[in-house]
């Protein structure tokens, strides 16, 4: 991708429609600890007693769900659009043949089109058919839930195992959460690992994004990546360093950070008491409010709360 | 030529360290090739310590070109991208990381100004580790259509195995189970998935599983960081038990694992009596008989 | 018969080519002549996805009866089902005459396997893996616990 994005794409990045600050968080590299920070900085932005969304937009494989020990409730499904065709009407043109790039329309005989490979709902064969023989289907690629516990409501995205349409169930979770923005005093949105087109999606309307990072070689090289990817579009950030109990690349992680311009935020040990309250479901904040970890989750809370949340 | 690729589900579990442990401990019978799928965060190199021998720009994705010599900002694009990629107010602006090449806005311009080219999204590169030759595939920051880079860097390792007369093929995946992780399943004869006992580590196995399982590709499980959490391990080895599913080796957490990471080094090489690294040598052992059994 | 064979030139006496979706070259034979029909340069060799399906589309414009081949992929076997063109897999490297007269020779079974129509996605367990026959192929699998 082209590191100088126009303008319009930039605004378009930001623009929300509404006043609820929106913070991400994400990291790149997978198993940092994404999940464990938006868990329990949402609890920690609850106990302030703020009403909070917190969003999973890790589709492939949502977790927040576990660590908060909450069902997934009042589905919503996510569909994309399939064309089914009328044999009688059809015209024999194969117009939309070529005009399907995933090539996944075949024609075994004369007027008989069959969807045979992936559809993405992109709508080309529709636009092409002379004879209006196509009509839209349509396809289950995932799940959107929402629960709520006091304060805290979770969003969660879901792809359905074996299915290629991250995207859709990314986009869907967050238009869901967007649509009832106002109802919070704060949004927060937790990505999947990558620095892909859904992590940008994911991330999209951040008014702050929180890169988590951890201080190994392969952390500082993610975190690289993902500071990179903020950079294009040039949105708030700050760093939140993970495991900071294992040895050794902490230096690494702030030539990163200064190569980037992004201050530490903060960081955290893995201690027992975040492992129990990893492993039981349970925010450390709620489990162990005495423990440094839930200490420096709230502190992380009040620092956010008090640059954006009104 | 035997092919393995090594999943998770859940990111973070050791996948890359283990592929690495696990080739290089291989290398010392078989001509080995390692594949890095993992194109968002390429690893293995870093792991390995592999030296770059060539990097070529991967084109595998194709998108969307507005001429605007040609466009009369009639607008009709906007409305027709189903992905929300077009947008503008004076002139239409095509979002290029979310387009994905689809053309249906091609089919609606009224003055043939917008063509669907391809363009490069990663990079291919070779590298060496010893004996070893690692075929490592990396996304551009923000870009799309990691599946078929996948494709790329399997199809380009498969290559290599070939010239090498090599044995085996040991593909570092992708975490997650969306399409990259589909696309480094195709073809393989055996996937390896890396748990933990942690509930989001089993919940992410149990989706990766049945993910293996609609592909029919054979599979097996380690567990990493094995006393991590009694409790959790309990599960897993149930839900093991319960779905017929191997259990390849159990590994320990051993503090040894990361600080020989953050030497830059492998474990099995510098601590090789570490009880992580008995671990990783008997997982060997149990592969090494499955490349000779099939 | 007509019989397609990939191919990695134009003529009977080239190289196969055992991938079916990217294979430079689909030969349609005459399998009692012994004369190549027509070669068709495999456009799907660049195609982003789909280059089976499109490589079926070709084979069953052309009516082939048959297809040899190194190995088919479950969504173009599908699609070769669906036209009633038989499938020989594991096709030899040897020139295109030879593997034609190994053809003849009875070495080539046909592959019978029920290709998972639409096979790649609509995951779960049994439900919703469309099988031969339905028009749209794709199945509506939801998630199962496992």
């Amino acid at each position: 991708m082209n590191s100088e994005l126009r303008p319009e794409i930039i605004q378009a990045f930001f623009k929300t429609g509404f006043s609820t600050p929106v913070i991400g968080v994400t990291g790149g590299k997978g198993g940092v600890g994404k999940t464990t920070v938006a868990v329990n900085l949402a609890a920690a932005v609850a106990a302030r007693g703020r009403k909070v969304a917190l969003v999973d937009a890790d589709v492939d494989a949502p977790n927040a769900a576990i660590l908060l020990g909450l069902s997934l409730d009042n589905p919503v499904d996510v569909p994309v659009t399939q064309p089914v065709f009328d044999h009688q009407k059809c015209s024999d043109c194969k117009l939309c043949i070529s005009a399907c790039r995933l090539n996944s329309l075949f024609r075994p005989k004369e007027k008989t089109i069959l969807l045979m490979g992936e559809c993405n709902g992109c709508e080309a064969c529709f636009l092409v058919c002379p004879s209006d023989a196509i009509s839209r289907g349509r396809r289950s690629v995932g799940t959107t839930y929402k629960n709520t516990s006091g304060k805290l409501t979770l969003y969660t995205g879901e792809l359905h195992p074996g299915l290629e349409e991250s995207a859709l169930v990314v986009t869907a979770v967050k238009k869901r959460v967007f649509a009832e923005a106002d109802q919070f005093d704060c949004i927060l949105i937790d990505t999947s690992p990558g620095t892909h087109c859904n992590v940008i999606d994911a991330l999209k309307g951040a008014t702050h994004v929180l890169a988590v990072t951890e201080p190994t070689p392969l952390g500082a090289h993610d975190l690289d990546l993902m500071l990179s990817l903020l950079d294009m579009f040039k949105v708030s950030r700050s760093i939140f360093i993970n495991r900071a109990d294992l040895p050794g690349r902490m230096n690494e992680i702030q030539d990163v950070a200064a190569t980037h311009e992004t201050q530490i935020e903060t960081g955290l040990k893995l201690d027992e008491d975040l492992l129990a309250s990893y492993v039981n479901g349970v925010p450390v904040v709620d489990a162990y409010p005495d423990s440094l970890a839930a200490k420096t989750f709230m502190a992380l809370a009040d620092n956010l709360i008090m640059e954006y949340l009104p | 030529m035997k092919e393995i690729v090594i999943l998770s589900g859940k990111g973070g579990v050791g996948k890359s360290s283990l592929t690495a442990a696990v080739g290089h401990l291989l290398a010392e019978k078989y001509k080995v090739v390692l594949a890095d799928t993992d194109v968002d965060a390429p690893n293995l190199d870093l792991v390995l310590g592999a030296e770059l021998e060539s990097t070529h720009g991967i084109t595998a994705s194709d998108k969307a070109f507005i001429d605007y010599d040609l466009c009369s900002r009639c607008m009709e694009c906007v409305d027709v991208c189903r992905f929300s990629s077009i947008i503008g107010e004076d002139e239409p602006v095509i979002v290029s990381y979310s387009c994905e090449g689809c053309g249906a806005c091609t089919l609606v311009c009224p003055l043939e100004a917008i063509s669907i080219q391809p363009v490069e999204n990663g990079k291919l590169n070779i590298l060496n580790s010893g004996s070893i030759r690692v075929v490592a595939g990396e996304l551009g920051i923000g870009e799309s259509s990691s599946g078929r880079l996948v494709d790329v860097v399997k199809r380009r390792a498969r290559e290599e195995a070939e010239l090498m007369g090599s044995d085996l093929l040991l593909t570092d995946g992708p975490p997650g189970i969306g399409c990259p992780v589909i696309a480094s399943l195709k073809g393989v004869d055996y996937a390896i998935l890396v748990t933990e006992p942690t509930p989001s580590a089993l919940s992410d196995l149990k989706r990766v599983v049945e993910v293996a399982r609609f592909f029919k590709v054979p599979a097996g499980v380690v567990l990493n960081r094995a006393g991590l959490h009694g409790k959790s391990r309990n599960a897993v080895l149930s839900y093991l038990k319960e779905n017929e599913l191997d259990l390849l080796v159990e590994i320990p957490y051993d503090p040894l694992l990361p600080k020989a990471l953050a030497q830059g080094g492998l474990a099995v090489s510098m601590y090789p009596d570490a009880p992580a690294s008995v671990a990783i040598r008997e997982l060997t052992k149990t592969v090494d008989a499955m490349l000779a059994g099939k | 018969m007509k019989l397609c064979i990939t191919a990695d030139g134009n003529s009977i006496e080239s190289l196969t080519d055992s991938s079916f979706g990217r294979a430079p070259w689909l030969i349609i034979v005459d399998t009692e002549q012994y004369t190549v029909v027509e070669a068709i340069e495999n456009s799907g060799v660049n195609a982003s996805q789909g280059a089976g399906i499109a490589a079926a589309q070709t084979i069953a414009d052309k009516g082939a009866l048959g297809l040899l081949t190194g190995r088919v992929g479950p969504k173009a076997q599908a699609a070769l089902q669906a036209a009633g063109v038989k499938i020989y897999e594991n096709i030899g490297r040897c020139s295109v005459r030879e593997a034609l007269e190994q053809f003849n020779a009875g070495k080539y079974q046909e592959s019978t396997g029920t290709a998972e129509y639409g096979s790649g996605c609509g995951s779960g367990k049994g439900g919703g893996r469309g099988s031969g026959g339905r028009g749209m192929g794709r199945g509506q699998g939801r998630r199962g616990g496992m």
